[in-house]
């Protein structure tokens, strides 16, 4: 027991996204003249079943909407499964077109047996609707077989395989060749078991046997690692088109998820999504979001998304909602504070910045940086929130400065603000300076009172006086 | 008659259920924050500002900023984030760093789009420590939600509003009016939790 098979049976509907409570009869079809591949719940108890022609199931089922079959979308969901189980082993590998396995032959001994590998596995991998059948087994390809059987079980060693694969329905072992093999007499698997391989090589083909020798643990079958791609894109088609921003937060929170499990596959975490709203008649909507740093937590990237939805208002319906993350980041190493019941951690900071800039726009949060330079305007700047600091200032400055030096008026050769005169006080403060950078000054500082008792700070250059900030 | 004045309060004092208006209230939810000034700590009815809650600075001249200053900078070291929503001039980095703020743990809303809005994540985020608001006249509704949002996240959050935008009553739990003076800050307290004739204070700021 070696290897856990995984099978999603209902894989090709999980990549069409319906709203909740939406069990409308549905079939996805393929093949032509089309036919039923898998059908919805309620479409099948209405009579539909695989295999059934379209044209018989519409007949059975008035409303039956037919879904084309997505081949694509259903590889990238089972490389989205590979991602997550990336969790449980270092070999996870695609068993086309429904399945996964994992090799598990370490991990057992870590998750503490089989029965909680596998529990944890299935709950990492579950999502609402979604039926997973599993089978741990000696040989990679009957983990997988028995797995898409709906076994649900532990096959222990060899000896118990060969016992399950003699139970199996020749059109099962032999799909192609199960009614050549019934004409033979043969009954159950058992039968086709036992009989010697040169012969089955000359009914069936070497190719047959040679699988059948990687079924049964006769031959080697490596598989290949499961290797997620540098970045992550995501579709999800939405089953009803919607043009209310709100409806899309539930899909998006099924793409977030996925791109979670990449992102832990990769051991990163992201920092910049797009997200592209796909709209009807309309040209695709792009929503960026930037996060002050990396993170790979589902809510929390839920939450910024939420925060840019609730003020969008959609020009057309949104039928296809995209993911896309170009680069992955190194996760900020997450260390727990000393004193655990710090609130104001600065994961709690990053936060709030991200939540204002989403909804305020770039830039919206900012701090201060003092500078050394002796000119007032020049001896500070703005800088991203959390980069603030530098030296304090020699002399006094006032903690409020005029965007631009506001001019003064004079009132009997005294500089005045509204028409009153300013009380200057004795002390004065020469800056000449920046004549190299094209930025020259020279001015004298001075602190004024006006009537009210406001304290300014002023100077005078060239003979004209100019209010600059405010104490 | 004797002196029957000393035996009823007597009587009242004992009674710990029966307030008198010309004492302090008996009740003390959370110590203040001290201001840094000395007077202004003993005007005020917890010694210092509120530890929760909304606080109207109504104010005209922009120095009212000097009060919050040793408190923004006593949480700045202290590792606390402190927001600053819609500042009406440009905060000035090198006279700040002077006052004593980190101004790492400085962060300012420039804008004043939103700016009640921006001021309610910063106090719903539990990552700051103070938040001062400048706006004009707010909706009473939106007022009790900021007031509701500061005392839920036990931070204080500073509104400072022009005189002419504060007409009628705040869900504020200090209302302090104040005026610039030659020497420094005139303040009158117009509203606290056991306020009785607070006399107006004059805070020197300027000249020792």
């Amino acid at each position: 027991m070696k290897w856990l098979g995984l099978h999603f049976p209902w894989l090709p509907l999980e990549v069409y996204h319906f709203p909740e409570g939406d069990d409308r009869p549905r079939a996805v079809v393929e093949g032509h003249p089309p036919r039923v591949l898998l059908a919805t719940h309620s479409a099948r108890a209405a009579g539909v079943h695989a295999g059934q022609p379209l044209a018989a199931a519409l007949a059975l089922v008035k409303g039956l909407q037919p879904l084309p079959r997505r081949p694509r979308a259903e590889t990238a969901a089972l490389e989205r499964a590979a991602c997550r189980g990336g969790r449980f082993s270092d070999l996870v590998s695609l068993a086309p077109p429904q399945g996964l396995v994992l090799e598990t032959g370490r991990s057992l001994r870590l998750f503490g047996g089989p029965r909680h590998l596998v529990d944890a596995t299935l709950r990492t991998m579950a999502a609402p609707n979604r039926e997973i059948h599993w089978c741990l087994a000696p040989t990679p390809e009957g983990a997988r077989l028995l797995a898409a059987q709906g076994l649900n079980s532990v096959v222990a060693d060899l000896p118990t395989l060969e016992r399950v694969l003699s139970d199996l329905a020749l059109a099962v072992l032999a799909p192609a060749h199960s009614g050549q093999l019934e004409a033979l007499g043969l009954r159950r698997g058992g039968d086709l078991l036992a009989l010697p391989r040169t012969g089955l090589a000359q009914r069936l083909g070497p190719d047959w046997v040679h699988w059948l020798d990687r079924l049964r643990g006769a031959a080697p079958d490596p598989r290949r690692p499961y290797r997620p791609p540098p970045r992550f894109a995501a579709r999800l088609e939405l089953s009803t088109e919607t043009d209310a921003a709100e409806a899309l937060l539930c899909p998006a929170r099924r793409l977030l998820r996925d791109l979670c499990a990449f992102l832990q596959a990769h051991g990163g975490a992201a920092r910049r999504l797009l997200w592209i709203l796909d709209q009807a008649g309309a040209e695709p909507l792009d929503l960026t979001v930037n996060l002050a740093a990396p993170s790979r937590t589902p809510e929390h990237l839920e939450g910024l998304l939420r925060e840019r939805l609730t003020r969008l208002a959609l020009e057309a319906p949104v039928r296809a909602l995209e993911l896309r993350v170009d680069r992955v980041f190194p996760l900020a190493p997450h260390t727990p504070d000393l004193f655990a019941d710090a609130p104001h951690s600065d994961a709690g900071r990053q936060h709030l910045w991200e939540t204002l800039e989403v909804r305020l726009g770039v830039d919206a949060v900012r701090a201060i940086e003092a500078l050394a330079d002796y000119r007032p305007e020049r001896a500070w700047r703005w800088c991203a929130p959390g980069r603030g600091g530098g030296p304090p200032a020699p002399a006094p400055r006032p903690p409020w400065l005029l965007p631009q030096p506001r001019p003064l008026g004079l009132v009997r050769g005294r500089p005045a603000l509204a028409d009153q005169p300013l009380a200057l006080e004795p002390e004065r403060e020469h800056i000449e300076t920046g004549w190299w950078d094209g930025g020259p000054v020279k001015r004298d500082y001075f602190i004024a009172c006006d009537a009210r008792g406001e304290r300014l700070w002023i100077f005078r250059e060239a003979g004209r006086w100019f209010l600059q900030g405010w104490f | 008659m004797g002196a029957p004045a000393p035996a009823l309060e007597d009587l009242l004092r004992r009674r710990p259920d029966i307030w008198l208006a010309n004492r302090a209230p008996p009740v003390r939810t959370r110590p203040g924050l001290s201001t840094g000034f000395t007077a202004l700590d003993a005007l005020l009815p917890d010694g210092g500002w509120p530890a929760a809650g909304l606080v109207d600075l109504v104010t005209a001249t922009p120095s009212a900023l000097n009060l919050i200053l040793p408190l923004a900078a006593r949480l700045g070291r202290a590792g606390r984030e402190i927001l600053w929503v819609a500042p009406p001039l440009l905060p000035y980095a090198p006279a700040l760093a002077a006052a004593g703020l980190d101004l790492a743990y400085l962060s300012l809303v420039p804008g004043a789009d939103q700016a009640p809005w921006a001021a309610e994540q910063g106090l719903r985020s539990g990552a700051c420590g103070l938040v001062v608001l400048w706006t004009r006249a707010l909706p009473q509704p939106r007022l009790r939600r900021l007031q509701l949002a500061a005392e839920e996240a036990e931070t204080p959050l500073f509104r400072l509003c022009p005189p002419i935008d504060t007409g009628g009553p705040t869900p504020a739990r200090l209302r302090l009016e104040v005026q610039a003076c030659s020497e420094g800050l005139n303040l009158r307290l117009t509203k606290a939790r056991g306020l009785c004739g607070a006399r107006p204070l004059r805070l020197p700021l300027w000249k020792p």
